[in-house]
């Protein structure tokens, strides 16, 4: 599936102004619901923010700027330009290996970007499915869907990442199976919070009416209590983008990441830094870019997360 | 006989008193909630178990293959030969030519016995010699670390939540950027700033630099507290940044209750209204403590890779390197068992400082 989107640059733009779109409609339904006393100044940050990250991957389509993030750079004399610190023509210097910090960043961003966002499609999906039957149905269904969510959330998730990762061997994980192992440890949490919503909206009268009328439960939950979650559904997205990534930076901080030589992720590039021991050294090129995208994409997240949340929860008001 | 006839009523007396005190603890609903905690866990150790057995012997390949190079199909016979003797030799030895049912009995008589089988790299140490020590290098990072984040960042959480303006946005910010810069990057930065620059901290393979003796000396204590200090630092600024931001959402949400707000237009002092406030906003807090335990101990053993603190963390990173199957399961297992017993008190102290636990009508 990865190896579609390197080829066809084109759809991966696609894809990324797809995810634009995603963050943008997040606000048009509050502007439509009037909510006055929305605070601008973070929640815009943010959204400009968001958007820039997608365009990151963009420089790829530019063959001079970003070269082979595995392929060393060597000099007019031919010498391999190890440990260089950055240039004009170098962005970020090089690594151990003389490979361009620059290029790998952008493709590992790229990457990144990719493992969150299948992962988050894949959570929501099963969260969906297991939330909204849990809640809709209730009974002895959902007291039985929750133990098993409860059972899920208690299993403390980096060991079981090691587990299923460390039975996978190398050649085996690309990027897809990674995201697949990331969202089995996400996804009761996401049903969880999916199965409140879905209570709360299941005891409104159009509901009821629908129920009345004799629509079919499937129905029901499809056409009536679905499309009133869809803000909320953008919301979880985005936090569980942002926590795939993390996750996934932090197995391949163990070594369980998608191997390095056909794909890098932030996590890789954070994994070499401390394999080489090179934050020992004071190269600050080579440890500070992967984590300081890392970080301002999750501030960003939290900024939108803690807005929306505030719209959700009235009651968190700052005053 | 008279005396016979006392002893007899006695013991009657004394039957029919014990069989009261297990019915009352049957029935007491703390003792309810302690069990039903309990047999939640038991259940979740059992799904653990039985995924661990199940893994390797769903995975395609079996141990000869995935330890030894086998040979290329187009050679010698005799080495073909060779190789599937081995092969059946090795499937014996780990039990693997049995029935199925017959390896999961097997199985679980090892658990009960605590064998986790031996390493292959450190063959033939067992998994639980070599797991036990680095558990309390773990231990002594994460127990600290779960108590002195949860008082410090609840405090410092109902404090903000009282202070006026810009104060409160102050910690607010600082808070999310500590719960939320991944917590590896900042054992980087930490490491870059403190170890590699000021040398004030130290990482050695091991946990102590190499040119000082094991001994009970004032020179090997700092010298550990040298090594220990950072990845302990690290930790505390995540796990606190989250206490924080929580204790400060919560109180804030308290401050709008009602017996708050009479207390405010009342004239209370500011201090004795946060004394209430957090005394309330706390018990949820403890929920999160579960979830929270689980994290740290994901962060911890990834951060030991990082600043080499000989725990848990590094024996899984050399295992998975090594693809020394017996000790990723052996340090797997250790760190659930950990997260479970540490999640099952949690529970119990939730259910004793709740007091709606124990009169039964919550929980």
């Amino acid at each position: 599936m990865f190896g579609y989107l390197r080829r066809h640059q084109g759809f991966t733009i696609a894809l990324c102004l797809f995810f634009l779109i995603l963050f943008f409609g997040f606000f048009f339904p509050e502007f439509r619901l009037g909510l006055f006393y929305y605070k601008t100044e973070y929640s815009t940050f943010g959204f400009v923010l968001a958007d820039i990250f997608p365009f990151l991957d963009l420089f790829i389509e530019f063959p001079g700027f970003v070269k082979d993030p595995f392929a060393g750079q060597f000099d007019q004399w031919g010498t391999r330009l190890i440990f260089e610190s950055p240039s004009e023509y170098l962005l970020l210097g090089t690594d151990d290996y003389g490979r361009d910090v620059f290029s790998q960043l952008a493709h590992a961003t790229q990457n990144s970007l990719l493992i969150g966002i299948t992962t988050s499609i894949i959570v929501i999906t099963m969260a969906i499915a297991i939330g909204s039957i849990a809640a809709y149905k209730g009974g002895i269904i959902d007291e039985f869907l929750m133990l098993i969510t409860n059972i899920v959330i208690v299993f403390p998730v980096y060991p079981v990442l090691l587990i299923l990762a460390a039975s996978i061997r190398p050649q085996d994980r690309d990027l897809t199976l990674i995201a697949i192992i990331l969202s089995v440890t996400t996804w009761p949490w996401v049903a969880r919070a999916i199965r409140s919503q879905v209570m709360t909206l299941r005891e409104r009268d159009f509901v009821n009416l629908a129920r009345v009328s004799g629509m079919s439960d499937l129905r029901i939950a499809a056409v009536e209590v679905l499309p009133n979650m869809f803000a909320y559904l953008g919301l979880l997205l985005a936090i569980v983008t942002g926590g795939a990534i993390v996750a996934e930076a932090g197995i391949s901080m163990l070594g369980l990441g998608p191997p390095s030589p056909p794909y890098i992720t932030l996590g890789s590039m954070l994994y070499w830094v401390v394999q080489n021991e090179s934050i020992r050294s004071e190269m600050y090129w080579l440890y500070y870019p992967p984590g300081i995208i890392l970080t301002a994409f999750l501030v960003i997240l939290y900024i939108l997360h803690s807005n929306l949340d505030e719209i959700f929860n009235p009651r968190l008001k700052r005053h | 006989m008279v005396a016979e006839s006392i002893e007899t009523a006695e013991k009657q007396e004394e039957g029919v008193f014990i069989l009261d005190r297990l019915k009352g603890l049957a029935t007491h609903s703390y003792s309810r909630f302690v069990l039903k905690k309990a047999v939640f866990y038991l259940i979740v150790i059992f799904i653990a178990l039985t995924f661990v057995f199940a893994i390797p012997r769903f995975m395609p390949g079996d141990p000869a293959t995935r330890l030894l190079r086998p040979p290329p199909t187009g050679s010698d016979p005799a080495r073909l030969a060779q190789f599937k003797e081995i092969k059946q030799a090795m499937n014996a030895y780990y039990g693997l030519d049995k029935p199925l049912h017959e390896q999961y009995i097997d199985f679980w008589i090892h658990i009960l016995q605590f064998d986790l089988g031996s390493s292959y790299t450190y063959y033939p140490r067992t998994v639980v010699e070599i797991a036990l020590p680095r558990l309390i290098y773990s231990l002594v990072l994460v127990i600290p670390v779960l108590f002195i984040s949860f008082f410090l960042g609840n405090w410092i959480g109902g404090r903000a939540a009282f202070l006026k303006g810009r104060f409160n946005d102050l910690v607010y910010l600082f808070s999310i950027i500590t719960a939320n810069a991944p917590f590896y990057w900042l054992g980087i930065i930490i490491f870059v700033y403190f170890v590699t620059g000021d040398n004030i901290f130290l990482s050695h393979p091991g946990g102590i630099s190499p040119d000082i003796s094991r001994e009970l000396s004032l020179e090997f204590f700092i010298d550990t507290i040298r090594h220990y200090f950072p990845a302990f630092l690290t930790l505390i600024i995540v796990m606190t940044g989250g206490w924080a931001t929580g204790m400060r959402a919560m109180t804030l949400y308290e401050k709008e209750s009602e017996y708050l707000l009479y207390a405010k237009q009342m004239g209370f002092r500011t201090r004795t209204m946060r004394r209430y406030a957090q005394r309330n906003a706390i018990l949820p807090q403890f929920t999160g403590l579960n979830l929270r335990l689980n994290e740290l101990i994901g962060m911890t053993i990834i951060i030991e890779n990082i600043f080499l603190w000989p725990g848990i963390g590094v024996l899984a990173g050399q295992a998975i390197g090594s693809q020394d199957y017996p000790l990723v399961i052996g340090t797997f297992l250790v760190t659930l068992v950990i997260v479970i017993v540490g999640n099952f008190f949690v529970d119990i102290t939730y259910g004793f400082l709740d007091p709606r636990i124990k009169t039964g009508h919550g929980g």
